[in-house]
């Protein structure tokens, strides 16, 4: 009896990454079509409409004296800006790593409403974002540097007899960014919304039993509230991570080093 | 005796967080003799210390990962 | 992990690239320019004033 209800609760805390689907298509159109609306799919529309709808409450009718909401959103483009023009030296790039920061931000921030999704939880979001940022900063490479892009993976001044383990090294180097970018915010987000699971099934058990227990459960509490604003930092964290070291990489396909 | 292991396994792969620790330590200690020493670049000191800070701990992380992944799948 | 079930992988890739691809097309075309255009005003009416 007690092992299986320990068996219930240690098997829970990753429940909440599960992809089901909320609206199904099946339809024998084209071989087999199956279109269907997981959970996922709904936080990803949602986090578009949060998006798209808080730059436009707080566009502020485009006055000059700034509102409370335009003073913040001004300050994190200003940020963002500062950022990509001193990596990058112009202003090309910048819709594109603003929009893959406020994507990255608010999805994470969703995820921290208790009993929601958080799409970057899942490992093919992370992951396959990461692959393609790869896949486009090389073909950028390439198309700006041609066959002389491959001299990134010879730094200059080796002599002759150590260029294949350094060429094997920094290909290997080269290749586990992909890897690494979209692991990096996997994992901090899927382990820190397990341990906040996993915390919270304890204060749970312990406020349900006697009151005096439940009275004294109040100091662990106080830690979990502690743990949830360092979730939030993290999440707020981990988008400014991931979007500067995106800007790391396409400036190192555009300089070679 | 396999469930044993599992739970071996996943202790064992925790002992990974010990680097992370000492590696947040000693960015976050960096950060205050630095600051300590040149208290007008305050701001751009804290960016880099964060940014270290997040690969640090990713890292550690990584095997936090294993220890999910050898426990509940 | 439930992550690693791959029956509904291509549907979380589509969906996901599609709102990032639609984000990025309504963020550049609509709401960049605006910080830009008050950014150029504000420029204006300071070099106004120091006149």
């Amino acid at each position: 009896m007690f092992g299986n209800q320990q068996y219930n609760i240690i098997n829970s805390p990753l429940e909440q990454f599960e992809v089901t689907s909320l609206l199904g298509l099946n339809a024998p159109i084209l071989g087999y079509l199956n279109i269907s609306l997981t959970n996922l799919a709904l936080y990803s529309l949602l986090v578009l409409f949060i998006i798209v709808s808080l730059h436009y409450m707080a566009n502020n009718d485009t006055k000059l004296v700034p509102s409370k909401w335009s003073i913040a959103l001004e300050s994190v483009f200003a940020s963002i800006n500062s950022m990509v023009r001193e990596q990058l030296g112009k202003e090309l790039y910048l819709p594109f790593i603003y929009s893959l920061f406020f994507f990255i931000l608010i999805a994470n921030l969703t995820g921290n409403i208790p009993y929601s999704f958080t799409i970057t939880t899942s490992i093919m979001v992370s992951i396959g974002l990461s692959f393609t940022i790869l896949i486009a900063v090389t073909i950028l490479g390439l198309s700006i540097h041609k066959l002389h892009f491959f001299s990134y993976f010879v730094p200059s001044g080796t002599p002759l007899a150590l260029v294949p383990l350094l060429v094997l090294i920094e290909l290997v180097s080269y290749l586990a960014r992909a890897f690494s970018l979209g692991i990096r915010l996997f994992a901090n987000m899927v382990a820190g919304h397990t341990l906040m699971k996993i915390l919270a099934t304890f204060l749970y058990q312990m406020f349900s039993g006697s009151l005096i227990v439940a009275v004294l459960t109040l100091i662990p509490f106080t830690l979990f509230l502690a743990i949830m604003g360092l979730e939030l930092a993290v999440s707020f964290i981990q988008a400014y991570v991931f979007v500067i070291l995106t800007c790391s990489y396409i400036k190192d396909a555009i300089e070679l080093h | 005796m396999l469930a044993a292991a599992k739970y071996l396994g996943a202790g064992l792969a925790c002992s990974g967080l010990i680097g992370a620790g000492a590696g947040i330590g000693l960015i976050f200690s960096a950060l205050i003799a630095s600051t300590a020493r040149n208290p007008q670049i305050k701001g751009q000191l804290f960016s880099y210390a964060i940014l270290g800070f997040a690969l640090a701990e990713a890292t550690g992380l990584f095997s936090l990962m294993i220890c999910f992944l050898l426990l509940y799948s | 992990m439930p992550q690693l079930i791959p029956f509904y992988f291509i549907n979380q890739l589509s969906f996901s690239f599609l709102t990032l691809l639609a984000l990025i097309y309504i963020i550049s075309k609509y709401f960049l320019p605006l910080f830009t255009f008050q950014q150029v005003i504000r420029m204006y009416i300071t070099k106004l004033n120091n006149k």
